[in-house]
């Protein structure tokens, strides 16, 4: 037997004991999450967070979206910090009256490259993740806006809050074995935008993603809800706190 | 984004699903790759091989655990990576690694089967593997699992980096016991 062969057999270890390494990295952060708060400020510093910074953006064709770098951090502060750097004006408490609690926040740099690989555009975007004491979870991401081609997508429902309009979506799918032949139901159900039939999975799963969306003038946000258990009312509510 | 949902891309045929793999895990794959590969160039090479592999083989594949899914493609092309380099006489860390998984193989001048296919070792790794204690076990497949360096481990647990190079070898010998106990070699 070879060395690499050994190597290669490591691949079949059980999810169990990798997910053991997971878990250790999440204690890491919260146990040296102090000396990672000064590097993330010192980024922050630098970069314009949340507006597109270089190029000529107005004119930009954006083929693709990188994103080069990304942090974690727990401390709600940090938050407060880069939303003030990012000048975003809106209210992100650290709990939200419908119980849902602040955990942590990524930062992430994006790249955006054109037809031919050159770099057009760079921007910072902030997600926010909140949990309630269901284990409930929500993200909250929020980026400038890209003027990008309308969601064909018809909202499930909407709302219009301080003169924004807030859309909330329901992404479908059915996970479905291969070769599995969808009815003429099916096919009908696929026509329309959000439904989607997946191939690969075991056995017929159905799933469903919900999306609280609105944009301003500068910025895009997006709360993701990725069981769509949650009540839209519940996602609404949120929206309302954060938009002054 | 939530693994259910950027497979769901995948399987969708997003190019979104690129960009939230890369988003998500990318650091990840790079670290593994880069402590395995001797160069930048070759470690990102291997990572966007990552994820062309991925887009190809998703769908059929619906992998329930994306992470892992990712981690063992990046594993497998680094090793295919290495045994191109090992020609070339370029193997960097990866190199290391090897030769300390190389002491875990019983002597081998015996003459009973000294293979295996992967899936049977993989069962012997597993069993071994559970009769370590959780922080042992973390230490070991955080060196041959995801290729970290004895100071990358020692930063990551709060140990020193001897204590770690002393309980890999220790893991490695009771590794090769196994081994032997399992009929592998004599």
């Amino acid at each position: 037997m070879k060395a690499t062969e050994l190597a290669k057999a490591f691949n079949e270890i059980d999810d169990a004991y990798l997910a053991e390494l997971d878990t250790s990295e999440k204690e890491r952060i919260t146990m040296k999450n102090r000396k990672k708060f000064s590097r993330i400020l010192i980024a922050a510093a630098v970069i314009c967070l949340l507006s597109i910074t270089a190029f000529a953006a107005e004119q930009a064709r954006v083929n693709s979206l990188v994103v080069k770098d990304k942090a974690y951090n727990e401390n709600y502060e940090v938050l407060k910090r880069e939303m003030e750097k990012g000048g975003l004006d809106v209210n992100l408490p650290e709990q939200f009256t419908t119980g849902f609690r602040f955990q942590e926040v990524r930062t992430g740099e994006v790249e955006g490259t054109d037809d031919a690989g050159n770099l057009v555009m760079t921007f910072r975007e902030l997600t926010a993740y909140y949990r309630n004491d269901n284990g409930q979870q929500v993200s909250l991401r929020m980026q400038p806006n890209l003027a990008e081609e309308g969601d064909t997508r018809t909202p499930t429902a909407s709302k219009t809050v301080g003169g924004v309009t807030v859309n909330y979506y329901v992404d479908h799918y059915k996970f479905v074995p291969d070769g599995y032949e969808p009815s003429e139901e099916e096919q009908q159900w696929m026509q329309q935008p959000g439904n989607y039939l997946s191939y690969g999975s075991d056995e017929v799963v159905e799933s469903a993603f919900a999306f609280l969306n609105w944009k301003t003038a500068e910025n895009d946000f997006s709360i993701a809800d990725m069981t769509a258990a949650i009540n839209p009312d519940v996602l609404f509510a949120m929206a309302e706190e954060i938009i002054k | 984004m939530e693994d259910t949902q950027i497979v769901a891309l995948y399987i969708s045929r997003s190019e979104g699903a690129i960009w939230e793999t890369e988003k998500k895990y990318g650091s990840y794959l790079k670290t593994i790759a880069g402590n395995l590969l001797p160069s930048t160039e070759d470690a990102e090479e291997i990572v966007n091989d990552v994820y062309l592999a991925a887009w190809d083989t998703i769908p059929p594949k619906h992998p329930s655990i994306l992470k892992f899914y990712l981690s063992r493609i990046v594993r497998n092309l680094c090793f295919k990576r290495l045994d191109y380099l090992a020609a070339q006489k370029r193997q960097g860390n990866g190199a290391v690694l090897l030769s300390e998984l190389e002491e875990c193989i019983p002597d081998k001048s015996g003459d009973v089967e000294q293979t295996m296919e992967a899936k049977e070792l993989g069962k012997l790794l597993n069993c071994f593997l559970g009769t370590l204690d959780v922080s042992d076990r973390r230490i070991f497949l955080s060196r041959y699992y995801e290729a970290m360096t004895a100071p990358q481990i020692a930063e990551k647990y709060g140990y020193s980096t001897r204590q770690v190079k002393y309980r890999l070898e220790k893991l490695r010998m009771e590794l090769k016991r196994t081994m032997e106990k399992e009929g592998i070699c004599p």
